[in-house]
């Protein structure tokens, strides 16, 4: 590849000189000598007692070829194992010379290699990397089939070790059906390739709309809750005040260069947005109520005040006013939310001078047990909304009427119609008497029955109200309400126009739905700037920032169709159609050009993904009661449409203009799907595509176009194909390591997956060849959230609790407290545990020293923990987990669980444990003939567990290790097999916590076997390191990385995870290959 | 099978050699289906962590063949099976890893590699079937497991050890699927409608060859992995969709007779176990395949026994080194009679199906195995061995064979593998640790 590292090329040569020496020198050496005499004669001469030559071992040409062998020879000299008792034996100088030298050597030959890449099988990708490699590229966590069974662990035991990755057809088949799937995702639209959690073309579908509604979601709003639905991004108005109010005052808050649009950006508005409401607070000549607006607007006040505060009481009342005009009670402004879509537009404000109302006012008491009946008020709530109106503000009520309510009657019509409340309760109407007759002489008195107060003709039983009013109702003897009628008209200022609500409240809120109204003269100038003030703010400040577009049954449907509820028409139209886009507020006045771009591409897309157009063309056909004789609507001639009459030729022209422009959007979309896909690609195989591949993966899409006939087919396939490709599956690597190889190693190593933008930019500039930026890139790649991978995949697999969600080995009959919750609780404990410890750079010593853990609410419980935990489903960092026996992951829950047996614990697995995953020592495999204890610690037969163990232990041949193995594991017996802690056996029995090792080290509980191993420390980082390096290297650890882990290792106790990470990442190991591997392209 | 049948076939130079060896193309198949017979099966099913030795026992001919108690419930079946005492694998009773070495190499006696750098054990018989015999059916052989791959090392070496006992080569195993879905899948998709498929797998194919300059030599060799998997699977793609059937014989079974299994792993083991053999059955009888092999576990088994009412516990860690205490051990011989009961069905099953007047189970050719003998000693002087099947009336049934006294060299596992494959129609000179057949077997 093109940028090939001079920094990779010196150190590459560095390495060929390494490995000339480390020759096994002269053969005349005493050494050689002794040998000859003392050893060949079982180890030499084609004798090979044991399996061991010597003679072979000094034929070959360095000590490292036998280096494991040569270890042994020098220790089975050194303790005097060799040669056996009996058989002559060498002086002891010649004995040490030997044992020295062979030591010498060894050192030599691992000081000399040191670095040495060593040899690493190319990888495949394992299921874990496969799927966060899915993650990253399509943002979607699939359930593809490529699981753990495609998986192996090797080398330092991980499952990042080449060698036990494997191919076959079988396998190959599974890679081919996962990358269909994830292909069966992508959103092949008239924007770039994408990907959705729906796959195919419902996917496509349920896509567009998921991206309209983000993008309305994103930077519209919502006043009108709807059926459903609910307020949001209202403080968006709130927002675009400020920053208008901030525009103003620039100078004086000390920006004068700052612009709409720099404003708008600090608040998340868009200076589209911000330019518009400028423009309509700062204009003079709007009518009412948008001048209101404006108004309110210029008086807030001048700093040094700040007008935060003023600007969202604003929007409270921009958005708060058709509420109030149309008395909602919606749920942004407080209400209980109001299923009726609201409307404004003309047909909606068409007013009448007159309007009849009837008020009924019930609950004396309630069904059946009606209290004694009081005098009730009514408020006869007005306002006049149209202050441009000249004279008085009167309503003349005419004919106002009362009749009363008694029980008994037929139930009453439980739907009413209209603006009545829903009748409760049985009852019945006594004949109507004149309100003037019902209520007190005072309240006649005040009413004013048959006053003119603005010279309009009243009459006996009417009154007029300046506007509002209000009266007492006296109940008769055994009434349980009564209901109030009369016709509102306007007075004499004809250009007045009201808004009136009856109730029985004095502010003028009522129970459910209040009864309401507006009344106005249409024939007025009054009424028609009015009509006209309020349709222009609904142009420039509107409640809602577009019209939902999957409208629900109960919203309206566009022009020409019958908005009703429930019938036919409006049925067809929600099932066919389905979608309206009407978004020309946001689309004007909110969205930026990019994400105009985007919302046109997604309704494009939603036009595409199903016969919309054809839908809506035949319901206007039905609608108008016209024959288009089956056509398609792009098949529709300009003739065809010509010849319709006016009223459908209109909606048909335009359909068919709308439908040219989505289908022209996907042809011209088709061309750079193909480069999407080269995109793709790259990302995919983590390198830029070489001409040669960029021209296959066109051709291919062309061949595919062909024999498919379906674009979006082949598009699919070709994203099949990048996924199936080996440049995806194998992580191939160029002998000298480019760039791009280094950004995958480092991707793969702390994210388990491909390298991100900024990866790939370092490395495209040439970045990673610099220490300092390399650790720069480590460092800020250890924080990122996808370093929690590298918890689950290296400390996981290390510490052995990978897939511990999928555990099986608790034997839930025996534990049934060991639920699927608290199972899935300690694998997010012990993950969360190290991903804090990686993310936040924490030293190592607190994989076992930590004093704090991570605790779901289930978890919490089942340990008996009792903090607070306020996730619902997620663990949580809790301080002080010493104090209750948690910290550290010797007491994580599902380490101790893996460690123990169904039924029992298991001291020497957990002393196992710790002897080879904490101290890194590897112990031979037990004696296959080797007793075993029963499972159950209920059936020791009378023996405690330790009496077993002691018993096995004198037997000669097991004593050697379980001397090692066995202290280290009883220490943590106070934790029973699913993790708990414990103070006694089942049996009742004390807990035997205690271990001695064979130089009578006594080792007693959880403490003290930290305070064993905090003795050891430079060991447990050094296993640490090899770990690490095995895990990031993908091979097994070899004599020439001691330098390097010793280095580590060193490193001291405040070393922190980044340290270590770092280390390994700089290593000559990790940023080349090995040289002797160097051969390219022998067939 | 006649002389001149055999004298078609290839004589093999050990099993050392057969990964270099090319498929054999179709000749065979046609001098079988000369015969118009049903083609020979070979089935393997093996469960781990051996036997209680005490009760593992067989003497007696026939219908009066006395079975000792971890082998009851094969009584049913007793003179459809041939009991094989004594026979044992070299290199895995000299191994010092007592599950890890003794394994992976039970079908192939090759030693277990001690280098937890390096992945090599032997390819075993069922792999060398199925490269020289194989490629005569749409899928060349199945190995069928119930566990997963377990995700560590054990004494240092990989698990891989542990969860596999088909190996495809030296140094890779076979596939293992535990999804029965998926095996449904293998089994019938026809390769129609595959055309999309095969020229996307053209395509990576030359992806593969434009990379391999570019990579080393070494990483060269693992992508050949890669390409011979294409090769392979295109190879059946294009077989299914020729139907080059040119044999005189029809399998009896065009459709399968079974539905197609939920996509999750079954929860009740034996309903897992009883889907997999199920599988099997439906492979032979479609003949989709002439080789199988299933693991009713892994080696070291977690499998907890507690469906079997009576018994708790995984069955290695706590059943098989039960440390004798009585309750425990009644419990293990549980496990080795539940291991049988699936022998027995799967036994019963070939033989109710009909091939033209004789039974499926007569064209088989069944080994049930462990590859330990006792259990909780990891005893691998010996393992538990039954054949059964008429192997299209090569193999006498109802017979109980002992070959442990009859010196080491003339106990091989390997000497009967050769002896199996000679009847499967695969000559080998040697096999293993050894290049003798087991007399007196096969006529």
């Amino acid at each position: 590849m093109k940028r090939r590292s001079a920094f990779c090329a010196a150190a590459a040569g560095l390495l060929t000189a390494a490995f000339i020496a480390g020759i096994v020198r002269g053969a005349d050496d005493g050494p050689r000598a002794t040998f000859k005499q003392y050893c060949f004669q079982c180890h030499g001469g084609g004798r090979a007692m044991g399996g061991m030559s010597l003679e072979q071992l000094l034929a070959n040409k360095t000590v490292g070829d036998g280096f494991a062998r040569w270890e042994r020879v020098a220790a089975a000299l050194d303790e005097h194992r060799m040669p056996p008792k009996g058989l002559p034996q060498p002086p002891d100088a010649d004995r040490q010379q030997a044992v020295s030298w062979v030591r010498a050597e060894l050192r030599a030959f691992t000081n000399q290699n040191a670095g040495d890449p060593g040899r690493v099988t190319v990888r495949r990708l394992t299921s874990g990397e496969y799927a966060y490699a899915i993650h990253d590229l399509t943002g979607l966590d699939l359930d593809l089939g490529i699981d753990a069974s495609t998986d192996s662990v090797g080398g330092e035991g991980f499952t990042n070790f080449g060698d036990v990755q494997f191919m076959q057809d079988a396998s190959l088949e599974r890679y081919l059906a996962a990358a269909k799937k994830v292909a069966d995702h992508a959103v092949i639209g008239s924007g770039p390739i994408e990907f959705f959690h729906d796959p195919g073309d419902t996917g496509f579908e349920m896509s567009a709309i998921a991206r309209i509604k983000d993008i309305y979601d994103r930077y519209g709003f919502r006043t009108v809750s709807g059926e459903g639905g609910f307020p949001y991004g209202l403080d968006r108005y709130g927002k675009v005040f400020y920053v208008a109010w901030r525009y103003r005052h620039r100078a004086a808050l000390g920006e004068p260069n700052a612009t709409l649009d720099s404003l708008a950006a600090r608040e998340g508005i868009t200076g589209r947005f911000a330019r518009h409401i400028w423009t309509v607070v700062n204009s003079t000549s709007l009518g009412y109520p948008s001048s209101e607006a404006g108004e309110r607007w210029r008086k807030l006040p001048a700093p040094p005040a700040d007008a935060r505060a003023a600007c969202d009481e604003l929007q409270k009342w921009v958005t708060g006013w058709p509420l109030w005009l149309f008395a909602r009670g919606d749920q942004a402004v407080g209400g209980q939310g109001d299923e009726s879509p609201l409307i404004i537009n003309e047909k909606s404000l068409t007013l009448a001078a007159k309007k009849h109302f009837t008020f009924n006012r019930f609950a004396f008491g309630g069904r059946g047990a009606a209290r004694p009946a009081g005098p009730a008020k009514v408020f006869l709530n007005a306002a006049a909304v149209n202050p441009t109106a000249a004279g008085k503000p009167v309503i003349v009520w005419r004919n106002a009427v009362v009749a009363y309510r008694f029980p008994g009657g037929p139930a009453p019509d439980p739907t009413p119609a209209g603006d009545q409340p829903p009748v409760r309760g049985r009852g019945q109407l006594r004949p109507k008497q004149p309100l003037r007759a019902v209520v007190s002489e005072d309240t006649a008195k005040q009413l004013g029955f048959g006053v003119a107060r603005d010279g309009a003709t009243v009459g006996p039983d009417d009154f007029a109200s300046e506007p509002s009013a209000s009266f007492e109702v006296p109940l008769p003897q055994g009434a349980i309400g009564f209901e109030f009628q009369a016709d509102a008209e306007i007075g004499s200022s004809r250009d007045q126009v009201f808004r009136i609500v009856i109730t029985d409240r004095e502010d003028g809120t009522s129970r459910g739905i209040p009864v309401r109204g507006l009344i106005g003269d249409p024939a007025s100038a009054g009424y028609r700037k009015f009509r006209d003030g309020v349709l222009e703010w609904t142009r420039l400040l509107p409640p809602n920032s577009q019209f939902e577009p999957t409208p629900a049954d109960k919203d309206p449907i566009p022009e020409p169709f019958d908005s009703a509820y429930n019938v036919p028409e409006h049925d067809e139209f929600d099932t066919r159609v389905k979608y309206v886009r009407d978004d020309r507020f946001i689309y004007d006045n909110i969205l930026d050009d990019a994400a105009r771009a985007r919302v046109d591409q997604a309704w494009n897309d939603l036009y595409a993904s199903f016969a919309y157009h054809d839908n809506y063309l035949d319901l206007i056909a039905k609608h108008f009661q016209i024959d288009l004789k089956g056509k398609h609507i792009g098949d529709l001639s300009p003739a065809d449409i010509d010849a319709l009459q006016p009223e459908p030729r209109k909606y048909a022209k335009e359909l068919r203009k709308e439908y040219d422009g989505a289908m022209a959007a996907q042809a011209a979309a088709r061309p750079k799907r193909v480069d999407d896909c080269l995109r793709f690609a790259s990302l995919a195989w983590r390198r830029p595509l070489t001409d040669a591949e960029k021209q296959g993966l066109r051709g291919f899409y062309d061949r595919t176009v062909t024999t498919e006939r379906d674009p979006r087919a082949a598009v699919r396939a070709v994203l099949a194909r990048v996924l199936v490709s080996p440049a995806f599956l194998y992580r191939a690597e160029s002998p000298r390591l480019t760039g791009d190889d280094l950004a995958s190693r480092l991707s793969f190593f702390l994210w388990s997956s491909l390298p991100d933008d900024e990866l790939r930019r370092a490395a495209a500039a040439g970045d990673l060849e610099k220490p300092e930026e390399l650790q720069r890139q480590v460092r800020r790649m250890l924080a990122d959230p996808k370093a929690r991978r590298l918890a689950t995949e290296f400390f996981g697999q290390w510490l052995g609790f990978y897939h511990f969600d999928q555990h099986r080995g608790v034997d839930t009959a025996r534990f049934p407290e060991f639920t699927d919750d608290v199972r899935a609780g300690m694998y997010d404990e012990a993950v969360s545990f190290f991903e804090h410890i990686i993310r936040k750079d924490r030293p190592v010593r607190d994989i076992l020293y930590a004093d704090y853990d991570f605790l779901s609410k289930p978890l919490a419980k089942f340990y008996g923990v009792d903090r607070e935990i306020k996730s619902a489903d997620r663990a949580e960092l809790i301080e002080g987990a010493n104090l209750f026996h948690r910290g550290g992951v010797l007491r994580l829950g599902a380490v101790l669980a893996v460690t123990s047996a169904p039924l029992r614990t298991s001291p020497v697995k957990r002393g196992d444990w710790v002897l080879r995953r904490i101290l890194g020592i590897n112990l031979p495999p037990p004696p296959a003939d080797a007793g075993s204890i029963p499972a159950d610690d209920r059936l020791f037969g009378g023996l405690s567990l330790r009496e077993k163990l002691e018993a096995h232990k004198r037997n000669a041949t097991c004593a050697s290790c379980h001397l090692r193995i066995d202290p280290l594991g009883f220490p943590l017996e106070r934790f029973d097999a699913t993790g708990r802690w414990r103070d006694k056996y089942a049996d009742g029995k004390p807990i035997e916590d205690r271990g001695a090792l064979a130089d009578k080290t006594e080792i007693s509980g959880v403490d003290g076997l930290l305070n064993y191993l905090s003795a050891q420390d430079e060991q447990v980082r050094r296993t640490l390191a090899r770990k690490l390096l095995g895990y990031a290297l993908g091979r097994t650890i070899q004599p020439s990385d001691t330098p390097l882990i010793d280095r580590i290792a060193a490193a001291g106790s405040d070393a922190t995870f980044s340290q270590f990470a770092i280390e390994v990442a700089l290593s000559r190991q990790f940023r080349n290959r090995a040289a002797n591997s160097d051969k390219v392209g022998v067939q | 099978m006649s002389d001149s049948l055999r004298s078609r076939r290839q004589f093999l130079r050990g099993a050392g050699v057969a990964l270099a060896l090319p498929w054999l193309e179709s000749s065979p198949l046609l001098a079988q289906s000369a015969a118009n017979k049903p083609p020979l099966r070979f089935g393997c099913i093996y469960f781990s962590n051996g036997v209680d030795p005490a009760k593992w026992s067989a003497k007696g001919e026939g219908a009066t063949m006395e079975l000792g108690e971890a082998a009851q419930p094969l009584t049913p079946i007793r003179e459809d099976l041939v009991w094989v005492h004594g026979l044992y694998n070299h290199q895995a009773l000299i191994n010092p890893s007592p599950h890890m070495g003794r394994m992976a190499n039970m079908l192939s006696g090759a030693p277990v590699s001690p280098d937890p750098s390096v992945i090599r054990v032997g390819m075993t018989m069922d792999q060398v079937l199925a490269r020289q015999i194989g490629g005569q059916t749409a899928v060349p052989s199945l190995a069928l497991g119930i566990e997963p791959n377990e995700l560590r090392l054990e004494d240092g070496l990989s698990m891989i050890y542990g969860s596999n006992i088909s190996w495809s080569s030296p140094t890779q195993p076979a596939t293992k699927e535990i999804y029965p879905a998926r095996v449904f899948d293998q089994l019938t998709g026809d390769g129609k409608g595959r055309k999309l498929d095969r020229s996307i797998l053209d395509a990576v194919m030359s992806d593969a060859q434009s990379l391999k300059p570019r990579i080393s030599n070494t990483d060269g060799k693992k992508l050949d992995e890669y390409l011979e998997s294409v090769r392979d699977i295109e190879k059946r793609i294009d077989r299914a969709s020729k139907e080059e059937r040119l044999e005189g014989w029809r399998p009896t079974l065009k459709q399968p007779n079974m539905p197609r299994p939920a996509g999750e792993i079954p929860q009740h083991v034996p309903d897992h176990m009883k889907l997999m053999l199920d599988l099997t059955v439906l492979a032979f009888q479609m003949d989709k395949t002439r080789i199988a092999t299933l693991m009713l576990n892994n080696d070291l088994s977690q499998m907890n026994f507690k469906f079997i009412e009576g018994v708790r516990g995984a069955l290695h860690l706590d059943l098989t080194h039960n440390g004798k205490a009585p309750e425990l051990k009644a419990m293990y011989l549980k496990t080795n009679q539940f291991h049988m009961q699936q022998f027995t069905y799967f036994v019963n099953r070939l033989k109710q199906i009909d091939e033209g007047g004789q039974s499926l189970l007569d064209s088989s050719l069944l080994m049930l195995i462990s590859n330990l003998y006792d259990g909780d000693a990891h005893g691998a002087d010996q393992m538990p061995i039954v054949l059964a099947g008429r192997a299209g009336g090569t193999l006498k049934t109802g017979r109980v064979l002992d070959f442990l006294d009859k010196g080491n060299d003339n106990r091989r596992a390997c000497s009967l593998y050769l002896s199996m494959m000679d009847t499967m129609g695969v000559k080998l000179d040697k096999f293993g640790d050894t290049n003798q057949r087991l007399p007196g077997l096969f006529s």
